[in-house]
């Protein structure tokens, strides 16, 4: 067993949320707040260690008047964003938000045609139907399985004949993503219950190799 | 007949703690069991490690981000863990940073670990730029200039004291790119970075978000992937065999207890849907 306080303080506080799954008590109650209390005080130091004060106060302090003059503009943002609060000024606001959406969605918009859509729709048409049998097969699940995934969400025709069939097949296609998806998410659960129950046993208790 | 229906209606109504207890137990036996299993590297493994083969014969070193939290540390760590050591014991150079402000800490105690193993020197063997805000902008501002987006180290240094940033001005000075995380920051890599400035990208993703990568393996926008859990096992059975790991860690510890879960949690989807189909021709 192990004499490292810091491995008893976490054994301690794992069993404490492992309690909820009995059902609701004071003792998960309290991790949950230890939780998210570190979490948002661990998250404010390092914002302000790494961000805040290296990269805005500091050069302000030292040089706002100077070649560091452009880094009043986020400071007047930040005002911006606070007048929300101010029933006079909270219209003024917008412009901090109108600023942010464009930026964002400037980079966003073609970056995400590029990477997601346009990329994705090269890769599928170029799949090659040579090779291999298994190659041949799995290229043409891929363009056929992507034709009838689009096809069920083409609503501008009512889904009849040929239509009807391809968007079954789309439907299908579908769920056996959502499947597999599904698969991978116990799989990561299980993982995290292995995680916790690997410390328990081997770091704290010392009985498991 | 009868009796099958009520026991189908017990099972419908069964209290989810035994369900608690039945994959608490299923996880905690093989610990206790000398059985040991092995996992068969997969396709995308082995893309994985034959790319980072070819950026460990770069000069320029290898840039990783490391985005993942305490919450997902069970499955993250021993995919990092197992990277570190193939990047170091080849005597190859890296750059760290994260997106994510809770992973700095754990970032420091895996490289120190991995300093006092390998007797690495900081500021010439390796970089922990810290923790970056603004993922998006940093992403793509990168692939024109570091030094516009990092003004100093994690420890509070210049860049331009640290002799390993001396040649390294932006992503065309890194030999691969590697994202470690927990969320979706591999799309977030593809989308702002790879695609507008090409570069080798490479991806270890927990099991819930891999689904969503395999497309981008298929276009050659991500060179390879660890997914999650169990792509951490693939890749340590790979460096043992490689022998770059004397043995395999904790994510092989897993697979035993992984295999009776996932069989327990089966048993159970059976036995419900049997359940709910009887319980169902009683209520008709």
């Amino acid at each position: 067993m192990s004499t490292d306080p810091y491995i008893w303080i976490a054994a301690i506080l794992t069993l404490g949320v492992f309690s909820f799954l009995y059902k609701d008590n004071a003792f998960f109650a309290v991790c949950e707040h230890l939780v998210v209390g570190l979490s948002a005080g661990y998250m404010f130091v390092t914002y302000w260690n790494n961000v805040f004060f290296p990269e805005l106060i500091l050069p302000l302090v030292q040089n706002g008047t100077g070649s560091d003059a452009h880094l009043w503009v986020p400071v007047g943002i930040c005002f911006l964003w606070a007048c929300k609060y101010v029933e006079k000024t909270k219209d003024m606001y917008r412009l901090a938000l109108a600023f942010w959406l464009s930026i964002d969605l400037g980079l966003s918009i073609p970056t995400h045609m590029d990477a997601g859509v346009l990329a994705q729709i090269a890769g599928t048409i170029s799949a090659p139907l040579n090779g291999s049998p298994v190659e041949i097969l799995g290229n043409l699940v891929l363009i056929l399985g992507t034709s009838f995934a689009l096809l069920y969400f083409f609503f501008s025709t009512e889904h009849q004949g040929v239509l009807k069939g391809a968007s079954t097949a789309g439907t299908w296609v579908l769920m056996v993503g959502f499947g597999a998806s599904f698969s991978y998410v116990i799989l990561s659960r299980i993982y995290l219950l292995i995680g916790r129950l690997l410390f328990l046993f081997r770091d704290w208790l010392g009985i498991a190799g | 007949m009868n009796y099958l229906r009520t026991a189908a209606a017990k099972l419908v109504g069964l209290d989810r703690r035994v369900v608690f207890i039945a994959v608490f137990v299923a996880v905690a036996i093989p610990f206790f069991l000398p059985v040991h299993f092995t996992a068969v590297p997969e396709e995308e493994t082995i893309q994985f490690d034959n790319a980072l083969v070819q950026a460990l014969q770069s000069e320029k070193p290898i840039l990783v981000d490391v985005d993942f939290g305490p919450q997902t540390m069970a499955e993250m760590e021993p995919m990092l863990l197992a990277l570190l050591h193939r990047i170091f014991q080849s005597g190859h150079k890296a750059i760290f940073l994260t997106f994510m402000t809770e992973a700095t800490s754990p970032i420091r105690n895996y490289l120190a670990e991995m300093e006092s193993i390998y007797d690495l020197e900081y500021g010439r063997d390796y970089v922990f730029l810290g923790y970056a805000s603004a993922y998006a902008y940093t992403m793509y501002g990168l692939g024109n200039s570091f030094s516009a987006y990092f003004h100093r180290d994690d420890r509070g240094t210049p860049l331009d004291r640290l002799p390993l940033m001396k040649n390294v001005n932006s992503l065309r000075d890194v030999s691969v790119v590697i994202n470690i995380a927990s969320n979706a920051f591999p799309r977030f890599w593809i989308q702002y970075s790879v695609t507008p400035h090409g570069f080798d990208f490479l991806a270890g993703t927990t099991a819930v978000g891999a689904t969503e990568y395999y497309p981008y393996l298929q276009t050659g926008q991500l060179k390879g992937l660890l997914a999650g859990g169990r792509g951490a096992a693939e890749y340590e059975t790979l460096l043992v065999e490689k022998g770059i790991l004397k043995g395999p860690g904790d994510a092989t510890a897993g697979l035993g207890a992984q295999s009776l879960a996932l069989f327990t949690i089966l048993g159970f989807i059976l036995i419900g849907n049997v359940a709910y189909f009887l319980n169902r021709g009683k209520a008709r």
